[in-house]
């Protein structure tokens, strides 16, 4: 099994697909560059995945995809998102699952919703830290790596999965002092 | 108004018998790879003897009801002699759905649960709003050609032509009378708003999955363009009383849908199933005697058939009711239409 159809297939990994690694991903995004006609050429594909048998609400599976990239600037302000009614189409859920999705990011400042027109990404300031906040991270990422581990995944693993996580959402951002 | 003249004519129901058994003896091998018979089946059970045995049985059914449908055609049942053409069509129908649903019946204890994981590409752009003008714009045709008949009554051809030989000369007429020329504009304009909607449904109500577990792109540009030319041609269809001569369009639209047909079915995503995705982002449970889609919580309003080529409509939503109700009524009316003319 390659990376990427590894990648593909778990659910706790959020990164883009490298076509350039798979060269039969690399045949589907030409196949979709070239029967599509709205993709343009060189653009990479920015995939939001479900899984319907998971215990996680799938408005909340789509949040946390978009969310997770608008960190790591995939979409930058000033862009818009498809519209609800493209999105639900295209995962087969219902319009309300992803208005749902949507009306979260943008209670979180980083969707401007307009009707009929999709969401308009916006430039949000990033708040001040709260000790809550920092203590719920903590405890989250403590909670998910012993999951993780209970399930084999080796120390090593874990690491370089977190490391690479961390460059694709942060970049440089995380290499100063910490707040 | 060519359904006066094809009602009675068994050669041109034959080919229709014909072309509708040859497809449907191809369908088997035309679905998706994890698909038999609109169960969704792992790969592997394709490729078994088992549903070797199944293929072969479905298929001899669907010899039986070409068979049944030509021998209704050619007058072999009297007492559909007078709609012979339209029975045999139905009689074929029935049969290859008995041999479906015996095939699906077989094919039921072989089910897998399909995937649960579903993806969408948030950089795919919705089609440009010009091709909703292009899907309007036929209609806009009708309308003009509507007014024109209206405000210009006298000098429309008394009798009305309704039908045109090969050679761009009229050879069937009615009275010219307001119920027959709005009837023929009514019916022609209901059946391309039909067309229309159709073709609107499938650039912006389909779904266009363009995800990375996607190998081959299922963008139903043929689909599209071959209801954009059924409704170009019928809307071109209803200047000719004008005194239009619409034949060279005629002809380039014909070429086209022959061609698009063609791709639909030799090389194009029909035809490159085997190069998809196993499944197709529907759950077994929508799918009701494996050839309706009804599911509420799927936005999609169209959908690609399991068992069969194109779409099909998602029963589950009320729009397919309003859309269903939009076709009943232009082909009731042309019915009604059709029968008082003939009386």
């Amino acid at each position: 099994m390659t990376a990427d159809c590894e990648a593909a297939s778990d659910p706790f990994r959020l990164e883009k697909v490298n076509y350039s690694r798979n060269p039969g991903l690399r045949f589907a995004k030409s196949q979709a560059t070239v029967y599509s006609g709205y993709t343009k050429m060189g653009t990479t594909k920015k995939i939001v995945r479900i899984d319907l048998g998971s215990s996680t609400p799938v408005y909340r599976q789509i949040a946390d995809q978009i969310r997770a990239m608008l960190v790591a600037r995939e979409f930058t302000p000033g862009e818009r998102l498809p519209t609800v009614r493209q999105v639900a189409v295209d995962l087969g859920v219902n319009h309300n699952t992803v208005a749902e999705a949507y009306r979260n990011l943008a209670e979180e400042g980083w969707l401007n919703l307009e009707r009929g027109r999709g969401a308009l990404v916006v430039s949000r300031s990033t708040p001040a830290p709260s000790p809550k906040v920092r203590n719920a991270f903590a405890q989250r990422l403590r909670s998910l790596i012993a999951q993780v581990r209970a399930a084999g995944v080796s120390p090593q693993a874990i690491r370089s999965e977190f490391e690479e996580a961390a460059t694709a959402l942060l970049g440089r951002e995380g290499k100063g002092t910490p707040r | 108004m060519i359904w006066l003249n094809v009602l009675h004519m068994n050669p041109v129901w034959s080919l229709v018998v014909l072309v509708a058994a040859s497809l449907e003896y191809l369908m088997p091998e035309l679905s998706r790879p994890g698909v038999a018979f609109s169960v969704t089946v792992d790969p592997e059970f394709r490729r078994s003897a088992r549903h070797a045995r199944i293929v072969r049985h479905y298929r001899r059914g669907v010899l039986v009801s070409a068979l049944a449908g030509l021998l209704v055609a050619f007058g072999a049942v009297e007492q559909v002699e007078a709609w012979s053409g339209p029975a045999a069509f139905c009689i074929q129908y029935i049969v290859f759905l008995i041999a479906f649903l015996l095939a699906r019946t077989a094919t039921l204890p072989n089910r897998i649960a399909p995937p649960e994981t579903r993806e969408a590409d948030l950089s795919r752009r919705e089609p440009p709003a010009v091709l909703a003008v292009l899907v309007i714009a036929p209609l806009i045709t009708m309308a003009a050609v509507l007014l024109w008949t209206y405000t210009n009554w006298q000098q429309l051809p008394d009798p009305y032509p309704i039908h045109w030989g090969f050679d761009g000369q009229p050879d069937l007429w009615i009275e010219r009378t307001p119920m027959h020329v709005y009837g023929v504009l009514g019916l022609l304009g209901g059946v391309a708003a039909l067309l229309a909607f159709f073709g609107y449904g499938f650039l912006f109500w389909a779904r266009h999955n363009t995800g990375a577990q996607h190998t081959r792109y299922s963008f139903p540009a043929v689909w599209i363009a071959l209801f954009l030319g059924a409704e170009y041609f019928v809307a071109a269809s209803a200047t000719l009383p004008l005194g239009f001569d619409i034949r060279p369009v005629e002809l380039i639209v014909l070429a086209l849908l022959t061609a698009s047909s063609l791709y639909l079915i030799v090389i194009g995503p029909a035809g490159g199933h085997a190069a998809r995705r196993p499944d197709d982002d529907t759950p077994d449970e929508a799918w009701k005697f494996g050839m309706f889609y009804f599911n509420p919580r799927d936005a999609a309003l169209f959908v690609e058939k399991r068992f069969g080529l194109g779409w099909t409509i998602n029963f589950g939503q009320t729009r397919a009711w309003v859309l269903i109700a939009l076709a009943l009524a232009p082909l009731g009316f042309g019915f009604a239409f059709v029968m008082s003319i003939a009386s």
